[in-house]
């Protein structure tokens, strides 16, 4: 271990500060055809994915998108069809040299059950041929980009780590050769709502970083619309039905199959697309810790509110100070409290709120210091709005736009 | 015993778990470990102080004394053991070669062929072959091959399809070859099935080598067969323990191999 740094600047230098560690990935006529069924599985489809983005495939189970992802580390090989990899064919060429340069994430994650985590990020670089001390590094390196500290959980076996945590070292094992490709097959699929939705911001922060192209396949809508720089939505036979952003898909979707798959909530889910940092915040009143009964009685009084938020000497929220408590002569604020950072979405807000059961949410910033606050029929108002929106836009679009050529 | 079994089901009919071939605790604890020994030691020093007690005829001098019985000892543990050695070699390849993909659809045919060696009761396999092959101990290890050749093919088989196919998805995936996949990733965890195979092939050896003795290829069959045929309950208790003492001993032995074995991390 005491040439870590050395071997960081050759095993992982492009992790560090380039622009784009991708490659273009071009699918052309690619096409499946299992034998014993009439319809392909994927009818020839082309497919350019740009590098350093992530594109979702998306579609209904069946439609043919894990086929898709397989055939371009060629787990299944196509019948017909190029795939070309930064302006490489590799369609012919040996495919297991082919998937050793190609990140492999599944949704069962598939760590070696009786391999160490460090092994198992290591399985490649061996079949590489690294040397130890190079191999040590990187797995150390790799476990810290996934924000597992690499002294505790180097030495340990999977099944000592929790979901998430199992899923991180997939994806840390996934980028140990520093490949330019990831392909990831529902990634976050088994995982429980709340971490899924931890590891998907985790993620999106390390594709800041690492720039890959990554070829990302799920068939949650929601999931697609927040990790892809580009949505690829597939109707039987790996059909291209719309190859957009995942805004333009939401505002202005092709086709009646694309309207069908987002489904009607298409004006809520555009709320995951707005940033807190992006809208009006509500004033609310506020009281700090120290106030005094009284004090609380005055602010509310004036601002004619039935509660007003309690902040530390941190100014960080710490729950409510209502009128019908102080009422009754008590001071503690009760109740659950809506906590935002700004960097989360409308849409987290709403589901926070639902979940507390509240009407209010506190904003806060990368310190925890209140900034805002947001209400439910803020929130309301902006639905609405998106609504209109995109019902005045669906209006205006002329009947034109039919499958598969919006891209 | 088992019939033709269709592809399809074999994991399920094969499931050790269901035919009692697996379930063996490991999980003892390390005095656990020490019970075994002490209580086949016990066992031992009281065959000792019974032979003692009794006024040993011509017979009975015969067969009970430590040259015979030595002798006799040793040459059963080489009939379990050298066959044992040969199913492993035999069988482990077999269970391999049948559930690699291309070979699914002859694998109901290769097991039913084996499953006729142990539905055969056990003397019949040894006799018959006596008869068709020869007498003595070659022919006696080859009777013992094929009766325990199931249990280490079948546990083999059903550990390499117990293993999870998203192991092995991942392990393509990432560019290893097929080989390697199998090397690195299926057989080390197939280990603790095939080692249940191991251990029960060696238990049936064990005992079955009791019966080479019909075939003049010694063992301690040939103690207990003398006990019966002369009456004679000192030679026959004598044959009979430490045949018992024998089966425990390598099967606390097998036990110990299983742990030591078996992969980390599951």
């Amino acid at each position: 271990m005491a040439d870590t740094k050395g071997s960081s600047t050759t095993g992982g230098a492009t992790t560090e500060g380039s622009a784009t560690g991708g490659e273009v990935i071009r699918l052309e006529g690619l096409t499946k055809r299992f034998s014993g069924h009439g319809e392909p599985a994927v009818d020839s489809l082309d497919l350019e994915i740009p590098a350093g983005e992530i594109v979702v495939l998306v579609g209904p189970s069946g439609c043919g998108k894990t086929t898709t992802m397989r055939m371009i580390n060629r787990l299944i090989e196509p019948t017909s069809g190029k795939i070309v990899i930064g302006g490489e064919d590799v369609t012919r060429i040996n495919p297991d040299q082919l998937r050793r340069r190609i990140g492999y994430v599944i949704q069962q994650v598939g760590l070696f059950p009786h391999m160490t985590i460090a092994d198992n990020i290591a399985v490649v670089p061996r079949l590489l041929g690294w040397d130890k001390s190079r191999i040590a590094g990187r797995v150390d390196e790799l476990l810290e980009l996934v924000g597992l500290d690499a002294a505790t959980y180097r030495g340990r076996f999977p099944k000592e780590l929790s979901g998430g945590q199992q899923q991180r070292v997939g994806v840390a094992r996934a980028l140990a050769v520093d490949p330019p490709v990831m392909l990831m097959d529902e990634p976050f699929g088994a995982i429980d709502p709340i971490t899924r939705d931890r590891l998907q911001n985790e993620f999106l922060r390390l594709q800041e970083r690492i720039r890959k192209t990554i070829v990302f396949v799920t068939h949650d809508i929601h999931e697609a619309i927040k990790l892809g720089d580009r949505i690829a939505i597939l109707a039987k036979g790996s059909r291209l039905a719309q190859y957009d952003t995942p805004e333009e898909i939401l505002a202005r979707p092709a086709n009646d199959f694309v309207t069908d798959f987002i489904g009607p909530g298409a004006s809520v889910r555009s709320l995951g697309l707005t940033n807190l940092a992006d809208i009006e915040l509500d004033t609310i009143p506020v009281v700090e810790l120290a106030d005094s009964v009284d004090k609380a009685k005055v602010v509310l009084a004036r601002t004619k509110q039935d509660r007003a938020l309690i902040v530390d000497e941190d100014r960080r929220p710490r729950g409510w100070r209502r009128a019908t408590d102080l009422a009754q002569g008590m001071s503690s604020g009760g109740g659950p409290l809506a906590t935002l950072h700004r960097s989360q979405t409308v849409h987290d807000a709403l589901n926070e709120l639902l979940r507390t059961g509240d009407t209010i949410a506190a904003i806060v910033d990368a310190e925890g210091r209140y900034e805002g606050a947001l209400r439910l029929e803020t929130i309301m108002g902006l639905t609405t709005q998106a609504e209109a929106a995109h019902a005045a836009l669906r209006e205006a679009r002329p009947v034109a736009a039919k499958a598969g050529d919006s891209a | 015993m088992t019939t033709v079994i269709g592809a399809s089901e074999q994991a399920q009919k094969l499931d050790p778990a269901a035919t009692g071939v697996e379930g063996r605790p490991d999980a003892r604890s390390t005095a656990g470990i020490f019970l075994t020994p002490t209580v086949l030691i016990l066992a031992l020093i009281a065959l000792y102080f019974y032979v003692q007690s009794q006024t040993l005829d011509s017979i009975e001098a015969r067969f009970v004394n430590q040259k015979i019985l030595t002798t006799t000892t040793i040459e059963h543990i080489q009939l379990a053991a050298l066959s044992t050695l040969l199913v492993i070699i035999l069988a482990i390849p077999l269970g391999v070669v049948l559930t690699r993909p291309a070979m699914r659809r002859a694998t109901p045919f290769a097991l039913a062929f084996v499953n006729i060696g142990q539905a055969v009761p056990s003397i019949g396999v040894i006799v018959l072959l006596g008869l068709t092959l020869g007498y003595g101990f070659r022919y006696a290890i080859i009777a013992l091959v094929l009766y325990s050749f199931l249990p280490v093919l079948r546990n083999t088989m059903v550990g390499l399809q117990r293993v999870d196919r998203a192991l092995i998805d991942a392990g393509r995936g990432m560019g290893m070859t097929r080989s390697l996949v199998l090397t690195k990733v299926e057989l080390p965890l197939a280990v603790p099935v095939m080692m249940a195979g191991i251990r029960t092939a060696l238990i049936i050896n064990v005992g079955t080598a009791t019966l080479a003795t019909y075939t003049d290829a010694g063992g301690l069959g040939d103690i207990i067969d003398a006990g019966l045929t002369n009456s004679r309950t000192v030679i026959l208790i004598t044959g009979a323990v430490l045949v018992g003492v024998l089966a425990l001993t390598i099967d606390w032995l097998a036990s110990l191999a299983e742990r030591v074995l078996r992969p980390k991390g599951l």
